[in-house]
């Protein structure tokens, strides 16, 4: 129960955690023009297939799954690293692969 | 294994689970389940492991559609009545979900024709409605090696259990071979309220489904429902050293 109000909770002790990237391998998704629930979707199929410890970057441009994404994927118990205004309408999520 | 952008979206509330995700949706795609009836427990069994995108479902039944299945038989419409029902459920499910292989036996399975059967098949689900059946299934999935799910409705009534041969109880271990007694009812005899079926039924789907995913199931218990009272127990059971049916594997 603890872990299902947590996934509806916005996590407002989550920092937008400093990036240290310089040794982690870097996977990209691109999912603008995707909507929920197939941003989610797309972003932790592609999480699937990656080791632990690497990186997903993912471009979206869907303003509830920028909202979404990081506490799911938190959830999911990835680390989230933070997220980058690439402009006034696209964004980059950041998430390290956990487990 | 890469999904086609229409499975993403048709498994895309599965594939949120974190205890299912993309290799979950896999496995499942590439498992295979054989349905033994396709009554009241079978048709909603069946259609949840087609939903949900079991590759390969085997469904053995020889009866007709008959307007008294219609009350919980729900993967039937009265147009069709007097249609073999693996065919009606054949055509009913591939239009729920063309990624799903459908194999039908017309025919009722017995100790000649199972083993040809069984062999393609990891699990069996047991959805017919008598104790003598029943029992003939429970004793082939033991002779066969073959985990088989069983369940059961009567009334307001229902249990499930889950039998893997040399590691559990057998549905013999519990009720004996009571095939010849006169208590024996079926829900022919006394009746069924649909949905009791239904709800035994997504209960032993979803443990056709964690067995696939190799999640744990209610092995070792057997699980009873009381419609009226509605009360669920699930009640720890030891396999009988003597019965005769799976002794032989200890």
């Amino acid at each position: 129960m603890e872990e299902y109000r947590y996934f509806f909770r916005m996590p407002e002790e989550v920092k937008l955690a400093s990036i240290v990237m310089s040794q982690s391998e870097v996977h990209r998704i691109d999912i603008r023009g995707v909507v929920c629930p197939y941003t989610l979707v797309k972003a932790k199929l592609a999480l699937e297939k990656m080791s632990c410890g690497e990186i997903l970057e993912i471009y979206l441009d869907n303003k509830t799954a920028l909202d979404n994404l990081p506490r799911a994927f938190i959830y999911y118990g990835q680390e989230f690293l933070g997220t980058e205004a690439v402009n006034c309408s696209e964004w980059i999520i950041r998430i390290r692969k956990r487990r | 294994m890469d999904f086609s952008q229409e499975q993403i979206l048709r498994y895309s509330r599965q594939l949120l689970l974190n205890e299912i995700g993309g290799e979950g949706q896999k496995k499942l795609l590439e498992s295979n389940v054989l349905v033994v009836g396709a009554g009241g427990l079978g048709s909603v069994v069946l259609m949840y492991l087609a939903g949900c995108g079991v590759g390969k479902i085997g469904i053995v039944e020889n009866d007709r559609i008959e307007v008294s299945n219609l009350p919980r038989q729900i993967l039937y419409t009265t147009g069709d009545m007097g249609r073999n029902k693996v065919e009606a459920a054949k055509s009913r499910l591939n239009e729920m979900n063309p990624d799903v292989k459908i194999e039908i036996f017309e025919m009722r399975l017995n100790e000649k024709n199972a083993r040809d059967i069984l062999c393609d098949y990891k699990l069996i689900i047991d959805c017919t409605d008598n104790f003598e059946t029943r029992f003939a299934i429970n004793r082939l999935a033991v002779e066969n090696n073959k985990p088989l799910i069983s369940g059961a409705v009567v009334r307001f009534e229902g249990n499930v259990m889950f039998v893997v041969p040399g590691k559990t109880f057998c549905y013999n271990c519990i009720f004996g071979d009571q095939s010849g007694s006169n208590s024996v009812i079926t829900c022919s005899d006394a009746g069924v309220l649909g949905s009791i079926a239904g709800l035994i039924a997504t209960i032993m789907v979803t443990e056709a489904v964690k067995f696939i995913l190799d999640l744990p199931t209610i092995q070792n218990n057997l699980l009873v429902y009381d419609g009226l009272k509605t009360e669920l127990r699930k009640i720890k059971i030891n396999r009988d050293p003597d019965c005769p049916v799976c002794k032989k594997l200890y």
